[in-house]
């Protein structure tokens, strides 16, 4: 499940997406887009990988609070409102979890297609997204075009479940 | 030696005192208010009493219900700690009166130093220097101001009856006087029940340096050297060191024959502390004596080798020493860092919240008093203070180092901590140069705030956190087992091949 977390520190407000768990991608205006790889230690705490190596690292959340501790600082960051679990693929939705631009159309009304096949991509904030078939099926309905301009949470295309 | 002791405390001094009671095999019994009953000092101790509720005076400050406890135990001795009831002579008067003995100086002693007004009286009979100033209780304003005016401005106004910064105004200037008085006085009344006031000289850019002393079962006083603990906000101490670093073998001899000779004047017993101020001209002034073991007693510890606890209930037992207060030899460098529930960035506004994850620093030369245990809850109804972390070295910067580097590995979340703070005061050069006096945060660190630089490691790791919590430990052991992973630092894998 794909999550769109917003967290705000110091009156900034700072944008990650969490692709699968321990792959964070942070998304800001002025900067290109970066993926950061975190593990659980088997001792319980957070480890950051980056170039150097891996990090270890504390964090917990306490309701809407988030705290971390990282290379000898704390860092409280509040959850913001409009945090979301972008829509789970499986459950058929078919939307770009961003806005963005549709840049390929991968498949044609009226193919066949497996679960997971990917349909079309979309680059939002400079990240392709693959919109992915949340089940087997035939493709009914491919609602937009390359080049296209598609906001957040729209279907983009319809399948029909296989029987 | 006592066969049972009660520690009428709580939090890290309630746990320290406990763990020097058990090296010398005698058995502890801790007092908990009710929210208390699962808190590190109670599950350590041999026996527990529930005292009653949560806040101090109905609990902790019950004078009653502490001598019950100890009555009901089979208790032969009681230690105070400090803070609560220490320096209450009622405290030890009615211990005495129930056949228990107070590990601490005589009810007499205690009289005498803890109140500001005597304590002066006193130490300027003995011909010691206090710092000037005037006390009157009948004095009206224009005394006050007749008084303020011969000192010389600044004057402080300060609560006869207390400490801890309350009841205490800073004057500049005639015309701010009575309204200082005013404020003093009530401030005095609500945190002691008590609104003398009486003034002194305010000595700016002076160094709060205070003498460990102690007087033994022979009754012989000696000294243990000096602390400097100028690092202060709202006239509270947060780090202090021995040795100070304006401190010379001379001075040092100097303020240890004064301040033996203050503990002599009111024949103290058992652990003591007379504080100075001592100004840029090596002039130092009695400011007062605390008449119980201070918070920062573990820098004294560390360099000169000693357990002071253990001392104060060897004393308290009519027993000798450990060792020859002659051939007492300090040796290298302590820095100690408080670390409090409050917020640096906020005026210092106490904190509460529970402790979701705790580390506690561990490396050689490094020593942590601590209170602390994960999943508990710091409130209000007690003093801040949460733990210390003390740092030993051959030399002040090697201390300061270790410190910074224990600081930097200590983990407290899930509340708000002065950590980083601590950490960014050891880092000034003014810290490293030495130069140091009362008003140093205000003049180095006035308006501290949190680093505004984010590394993306850690928006990462909240992203991370936020949708997972808190990852429990995969050994099934369900709780903290200090882990390799995450103390050892970096760690890289091996290349394969």
């Amino acid at each position: 499940m794909i999550v769109d977390i917003r967290l705000s520190l110091n009156g900034k407000v700072y944008l990650a997406r969490r692709e699968r768990a321990g792959q964070i991608t942070l998304v800001s205006e002025d900067q290109e887009p970066r993926t950061l790889e975190i593990i659980v230690t088997p001792g319980g705490s957070y480890a950051v990988k980056t170039p150097s190596g891996f990090h270890p690292a504390d964090a917990v959340r306490d309701g809407d609070m988030v705290w971390v501790r990282f290379e000898g600082r704390t860092y409280h960051f509040e959850l913001v409102r409009g945090t979301r679990r972008a829509r789970a693929r499986d459950e058929g939705d078919l939307s770009s979890p961003m806005p963005g631009q549709v840049q390929n159309v991968l498949v044609a009304e009226g193919d066949t297609v497996e679960k997971n096949q990917p349909l079309l991509v979309v680059e939002a904030m400079k990240m392709q997204i693959e919109i992915k078939a949340s089940h087997a099926g035939t493709v009914l309905k491919i609602r937009v075009k390359e080049g296209d301009q598609v906001e957040a949470g729209i279907p983009l295309a319809e399948l029909e479940e296989s029987p | 030696m006592f066969k049972k002791i009660l520690v009428a405390n709580r939090g890290e001094i309630a746990l320290r005192v406990m763990r020097t009671l058990e090296e010398m095999g005698v058995a502890s019994v801790a007092v908990a208010s009710e929210i208390d009953c699962d808190a590190p000092h109670a599950i350590h101790a041999d026996e527990v009493v529930e005292i009653g509720a949560a806040p101090a005076p109905e609990s902790y400050l019950r004078i009653d219900k502490l001598i019950e406890a100890a009555k009901q135990t089979g208790c032969d001795a009681m230690h105070p700690g400090y803070g609560f009831l220490s320096e209450n002579p009622n405290f030890a008067e009615a211990c005495e009166k129930a056949g228990l003995v107070f590990i601490g100086p005589s009810p007499e002693a205690m009289r005498i130093m803890g109140s500001k007004i005597e304590s002066r009286k006193a130490m300027e009979k003995a011909g010691i220097p206090v710092v000037p100033g005037f006390q009157d209780d009948g004095a009206n304003e224009e005394a006050f101001l007749a008084a303020a005016r011969k000192l010389g401005w600044p004057v402080v106004v300060k609560a006869s009856a207390g400490g801890g910064g309350k009841g205490m105004r800073v004057v500049n200037s005639a015309n701010e006087l009575p309204g200082a008085l005013s404020v003093a006085r009530s401030e005095a009344l609500s945190a002691f029940g008590d609104d003398s006031v009486y003034l002194e000289r305010y000595l700016d850019r002076s160094r709060h340096v205070e003498i460990q002393i102690f007087g033994d079962a022979s009754g012989n006083v000696f000294h243990l050297g000096e602390r400097e603990c100028s690092i202060q906000r709202r006239h509270q101490k947060i780090i202090e060191e021995t040795p100070s670093p304006a401190v010379s073998p001379t001075l040092r001899a100097r303020m240890g024959e004064v301040a033996v000779e203050a503990a002599r004047a009111v024949a103290y017993r058992n652990a003591g502390t007379v504080e100075f101020l001592l100004d840029p001209n090596e002039d130092f002034y009695f400011l007062e004596m605390n008449t119980r073991l201070q918070v920062e007693h573990p820098v004294t510890e560390m360099v000169y080798g000693v357990d002071m606890v253990a001392a104060q209930v060897l004393t308290a037992a009519g027993e000798p020493l450990p060792f020859d207060p002659d051939r007492l030899e300090p040796r290298g460098h302590a820095v100690e860092a408080r670390i409090y529930a409050e917020d640096p960035a906020q005026g210092f506004i106490p904190q509460i919240g529970p402790v979701l994850k705790l580390r506690h620093p561990e490396r050689p030369g490094v020593r942590v008093d601590s209170g602390l245990a994960e999943g508990r809850e710091v409130s209000t109804h007690y003093d801040p203070l949460l733990a210390k972390v003390i740092a030993w070295g051959e030399k002040r910067d090697i201390a300061t180092r270790r410190l910074r580097a224990a600081l930097h590995e200590m983990v407290v979340l899930g509340v708000n901590t002065n950590i980083d703070f601590l950490s960014d005061v050891l880092a000034l050069p003014a810290w490293h140069a030495g130069e140091l006096h009362t008003g140093f945060l205000e003049e180095h660190l006035p308006a501290w705030k949190v680093t505004a630089h984010l590394p993306d490691e850690a928006l990462a790791l909240a992203a991370e956190a936020s949708v997972r919590g808190t990852p429990a430990a995969s050994l099934g052991h369900g709780q903290e087992l200090p882990s390799p992973w995450s103390t050892l630092g970096r760690w890289s894998p091996l290349e394969k091949g």
